[in-house]
């Protein structure tokens, strides 16, 4: 009996994935690590650390913590800036056949801009990642993630300065993610992925202080598991944009949760942390199991137990494949079905 | 290159009271590890427990990479070190290595080597390799008391007498190891290079005394790490360079082992 061919093929938001698993912002670094364990061209996507306009230096340690089937961070956004990800991260990126995605983060409005007009025409990025999570300075750091209006502001002015399929990646610290989801999509996000980072905190007792001097991290890991699978949920009956469904992923049955509830692709993150291969494990059990199943096709899968699934079924909703490279005043946004908000908190997580 | 592999556990017995030294089969961890490397031991039950759910990080104690055998000493601190602790032989357990940066063997002999508490893991893989390329070195263990003082007899083995210190006075030198490192220097001791493994204020004092007797020095640090493989920015430490802060070191690919020169402590 020869074992029959699935296809792991998604697209979401007009990125083409060949598989549904990529790698969680801010778990992985830009790949060069991860790359002595498997070669990044296995996985569906390499979505980068959140990178900003200028290098950062992040937070002072410790930055994390592990709590109960979890672990609290505190990194600060370390990361080389976009000047030297363009020239040195993602042209090795290519190199190694990985799809890329590149997770950006702003300070304010005009940054997001900046970054996307900056990524808009670099050879091997297939698309962004708006890490709307970040406080915004020019609202005395409220962050971007946390109220429709602002997150909805983010996504436009990235839209129009960049044809680059968006990803709006949002935040569970928030009061309704399914309103959440539905501003960013209508401000023109490909997709939204979900959820970054609870907000969380550890005290130690004999030192009576919070661990992280930030006092408060965010919380990742199979804890957060049941609430992201919820979020992924909801917002999949809200949004007709696809889905990147993340939180605690660890095995390709946490991942299948996760398409069954409507995301069309999931990213791994915490889990690589203790087993480097973890990615590579959960597309080769999703594959076994859906041959096993006598699924052909990924497609077919998604959002099997959510019967008010937004999105026709069993077909990942189609973009007009990527706009030309937008500059300011370029063609307008499509009106996109679906998007989210992100999430964010003061200068925490990330 | 780093593998992750599952090892098999050989030994593990308590050598002082809540210090273990735990003997694991695992070539494909073993091959190429060096001294000053670390692996990362994996939680029992892994992949399918969560909780707890990091990697523990351990230097390698002691390498035979013909065997394609290492060892770890580690003290219980906490409830991943309790749960390796009542391993068994012939248990299963998961291992990441070899990760971080080594000693470097190439530095100047004669060495001295100075651990305090279970600081003193790495330093007999350390003096092993020393041994191995015909360096001259001097150990120097240093403890609470004399029921902790670690790894004694791995030393002897390897025909090294290590000079003692305990914090009680209850064997050897009377005092802290760095105080008997002072006195070695202060009697003519000819060292050219100091490794140093403990907490931070006896790594604090190799590093003055380094300054102090123009010698170079090498200290293993720890961090709070998540990946160990440099991928998450958890464990970085400031560090300075010709005098200006040079920014941070991820600890678990640009260290455990760092030049002394290079290390703030605050
Ligand atoms: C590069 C490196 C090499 C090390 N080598 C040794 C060794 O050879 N022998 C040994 O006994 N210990 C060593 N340590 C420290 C050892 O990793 C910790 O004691 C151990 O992780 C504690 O785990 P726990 O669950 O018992 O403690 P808990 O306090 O319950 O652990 C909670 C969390 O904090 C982390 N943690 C706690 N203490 C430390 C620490 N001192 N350093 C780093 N992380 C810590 C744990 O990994 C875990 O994520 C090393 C640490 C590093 C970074
Ligand atoms: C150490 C660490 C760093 C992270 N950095 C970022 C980041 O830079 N940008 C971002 O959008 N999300 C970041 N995240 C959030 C993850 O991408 C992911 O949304 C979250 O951790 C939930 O997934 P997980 O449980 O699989 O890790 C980070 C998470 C961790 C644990
Ligand atoms: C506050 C404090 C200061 C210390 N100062 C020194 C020191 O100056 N020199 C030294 O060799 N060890 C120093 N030590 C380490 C102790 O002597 C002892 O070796 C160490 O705590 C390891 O023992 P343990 O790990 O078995 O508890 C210090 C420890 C503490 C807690
Ligand atoms: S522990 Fe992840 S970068 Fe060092």
């Amino acid at each position: 009996m020869t074992a029959r061919e699935v296809s792991l093929a998604v697209e979401v938001g007009g990125v083409r994935l060949k598989n549904p698993v990529v790698t969680a912002s801010g778990c992985a670094g830009y790949g060069r690590e991860y790359a002595r364990f498997y070669p990044l061209a296995r996985l569906g996507a390499v979505v980068v650390k959140s990178t900003t306009l200028e290098p950062r230096l992040g937070n002072p340690p410790p930055r994390v913590v592990e709590t109960p089937a979890g672990m609290l961070n505190s990194i600060g956004l370390q990361n080389p800036g976009v000047d030297r990800v363009i020239s040195e991260e993602i042209p090795w990126l290519r190199e190694q056949g990985a799809t890329i995605v590149v997770n950006v983060a702003g300070f304010s409005l005009r940054e997001y801009a900046e970054l996307a007009r900056r990524l808009d025409r670099v050879e091997g990025v297939s698309g962004l990642e708006l890490n709307i999570s970040c406080p915004n300075v020019e609202r005395q750091g409220t962050s971007f993630c946390t109220r429709p209006d602002t997150a909805r502001d983010v996504v436009r002015v990235a839209r129009e300065a960049t044809g680059l399929p968006l990803w709006v990646k949002l935040s569970p610290n928030v009061a309704d993610i399914g309103e959440m989801a539905q501003a960013v999509a209508e401000a023109g996000a490909d997709a939204i992925s979900l959820i970054n980072t609870l907000v969380g905190m550890a005290i130690d007792v004999d030192a009576r202080r919070p661990v992280l001097p930030r006092g408060t991290g965010g919380l990742s890991g199979p804890a957060i598991r049941p609430v992201a699978l919820a979020m992924v949920y909801r917002v999949a009956q809200v949004v007709e944009v696809p889905v990147v469904g993340m939180g605690g992923i660890a095995t390709a049955r946490d991942a299948l949760a996760f398409l069954l509830a409507g995301a069309s692709a999931v990213a791994v993150g915490t889990a690589s942390f203790s087993n480097p291969v973890a990615a590579v494990d959960i597309v080769e059990g999703i594959e076994s199991y859906l041959r096993e199943q006598g699924f052909s096709d990924v497609r077919a899968f998604v959002g099997l137990a959510n019967p008010d699934l937004r999105a026709p079924r069993g077909v990942t909703p189609a973009r007009a494949g990527p706009r030309p490279g937008g500059s300011p005043g370029g063609p307008a946004p499509p009106a996109c079905p679906a998007a989210e908000t992100p999430l964010g908190q003061e200068e925490g997580p990330g | 290159m780093p593998a992750i592999a599952r090892a098999r556990l050989l030994a593990n017995r308590e050598v002082a009271p809540g210090h273990y030294r735990m003997d694991l089969a695992c070539p494909a961890v073993t091959e190429g590890a060096l001294a000053g490397q670390f692996c990362n031991l994996l939680m029992p039950g892994w992949p399918l427990t969560v909780d707890p759910l990091l990697p523990r990080p351990m230097s390698y104690h002691s390498l035979d990479h013909a065997a394609g055998r290492f060892a770890v000493l580690f003290q219980v601190v906490g409830r991943g070190t309790a749960l390796l602790s009542r391993l068994e032989p012939g248990d299963g357990v998961h291992v990441v290595g070899p990760l971080g940066r080594p000693f470097p063997l190439a530095a100047p002999d004669p060495w001295v080597l100075v651990g305090g508490g279970v600081g003193v893991a790495p330093l007999l893989a350390l003096a092993q390799a020393g041994r191995a390329r015909g360096a001259s070195l001097e150990v120097l263990v240093g403890a609470q008391s004399a029921p902790r003082l670690l790894a004694v007899d791995g030393f002897r083995a390897l025909d090294l007498e290590p000079r003692l210190a305990t914090d009680d006075g209850s064997a050897g030198f009377a005092g802290f190891v760095t105080d008997l490192l002072a006195r070695r220097l202060a009697d003519g001791a000819r060292y050219r290079t100091v490794f140093a493994c403990g907490p931070v204020p006896m790594l604090r004092r190799v590093q003055a005394l380094a300054t102090d007797h123009r010698l170079s020095a090498y200290l293993s640090l720890e961090a709070l790490m998540a990946c160990g493989v440099g991928a998450c920015m958890a464990c970085v430490r400031p560090v300075r360079r010709d005098g200006e802060a040079a920014g941070y070191l991820r600890l678990c690919v640009d260290g455990p082992v760092v030049a002394a020169g290079e290390v703030v402590f605050d």
